[in-house]
């Protein structure tokens, strides 16, 4: 979906335009080279989407295959970044709906997922690393939130994303993107004061 | 501010902290924030769990993960390239066969003429039998060599 504000010409970072270039004249290094430099940012989104680093490692590596299919459709005036975690999200959507439907179940009208009401307290492999500090408690937590919520959560505090670039990403409307992040720090805030990290449930 | 300004306001406290509101909204909530002391202390507590979330420990990627990807994209460009190579390669092949088909008719149509005449046959009847086989086997030549490309392509494909 096409949204005014990622419509407007996108200034690339310094380096990445070079590379895209390069690329888009079949210079295979500019691929490799773009492979290293969004290296840390995309696996860390695909840890957080898919909650689990094997699966997330797999799906670095197609998102790239996917990539070099498909960069002569990118328009070099738009956003390489939300282009490229656009391709990464199919991907790992359709991942997850293949192999963990549960986990994209729809909110409930209260901003709960099914998946919430399902207890699950036994940490993932991501989580076993994590330290069990206010950060970690709040890793471990991000972790037990619905798929839509973490990747919401990662796009806009991790990565930094304005909002639009996140809709672009997603292909969802500005509105549902605003939506969703409201419920993710709601549901978030409430898991950790279900497990004591925090005191206070209602803001 | 009555208390139905105040709800809605603080519904917008947790994209405040988010930085996800447009200037006129954020500049609405810190004026909100500045009167109202529960407010200011909610929109408090939503920044500090917006600048957990950015301090969490971060996955790095694994050490390898560029090279084995890198070694992935050179493979399937060189697959991709050889798969090229061979579609221009039977292109070439058909368009050859059917050339030496048909500047070898001329030729062919005098020695079935001679051996019809030799043999008392119908010429044009041999002609158009051998006219037959000919185009009958261009086209088996043909699909035995699609046939061939497509298994050898389903193969690389299991292999890889």
């Amino acid at each position: 979906m096409m949204h005014t504000a990622a419509a407007t010409v996108w200034e690339a970072p310094v380096g990445v335009e070079d590379e895209l270039s390069r690329l888009r004249r079949g210079d295979p290094e500019a691929l490799g080279a773009l492979v290293e430099r969004y290296q840390h940012r995309l696996y860390r989104y695909l840890c957080r989407l898919v909650g689990d680093p094997a699966t997330a490692e797999d799906l670095f590596q197609q998102t790239w295959l996917r990539v070099a299919e498909q960069i002569h459709r990118y328009d070099q005036g738009r956003n390489f970044d939300a282009w490229l975690f656009r391709v990464a999200h199919n991907l790992a959507i359709d991942s997850l709906r293949r192999y963990r439907p549960e986990s994209l179940d729809e909110p409930l009208p209260s901003g709960e997922s099914r998946v919430e009401r399902v207890p699950d307290d036994a940490p993932s492999a991501l989580d076993l690393v994590v330290e069990q500090e206010w950060s970690g408690r709040i890793a471990i937590a991000i972790g037990q939130l619905p798929a839509i919520y973490r990747e919401v959560l990662a796009l806009r505090f991790e990565e930094e994303m304005k909002l639009e670039e996140i809709s672009e990403s997603l292909g969802a409307p500005l509105s549902t993107v605003k939506t969703r992040l409201r419920r993710a720090l709601e549901s978030l805030r409430a898991r950790l004061a279900s497990s004591g990290a925090i005191s206070e449930v209602t803001p | 501010m009555n208390a139905k300004d105040h709800s809605a306001l603080r519904e917008k406290l947790t994209l405040a902290a988010a930085g996800a509101l447009d200037g006129a909204s954020q500049m609405e909530i810190e004026r909100h924030a500045a009167a109202c002391p529960d407010c200011a202390a909610k929109l408090a507590q939503w920044r500090q769990m917006g600048l957990a979330i950015r301090r969490m420990p971060k996955p790095l990627a694994p050490a390898g993960l560029v090279e084995r990807t890198r070694a992935l994209l050179i493979e399937r460009s060189a697959r991709e390239a050889e798969a090229r190579s061979n579609f221009r390669g039977l292109a070439l092949l058909v368009l050859f066969v059917w050339a030496m088909t048909l500047l070898a008719w001329p030729l062919e149509r005098q020695l079935v003429a001679g051996a019809a005449s030799w043999l008392a046959l119908d010429s044009t009847r041999a002609g158009a039998w051998v006219f037959a086989y000919t185009i009958l086997g261009s086209i088996a030549g043909t699909a035995a060599a699609v046939v061939l490309g497509l298994h050898r392509r389903q193969g690389a494909g299991r292999v890889a």
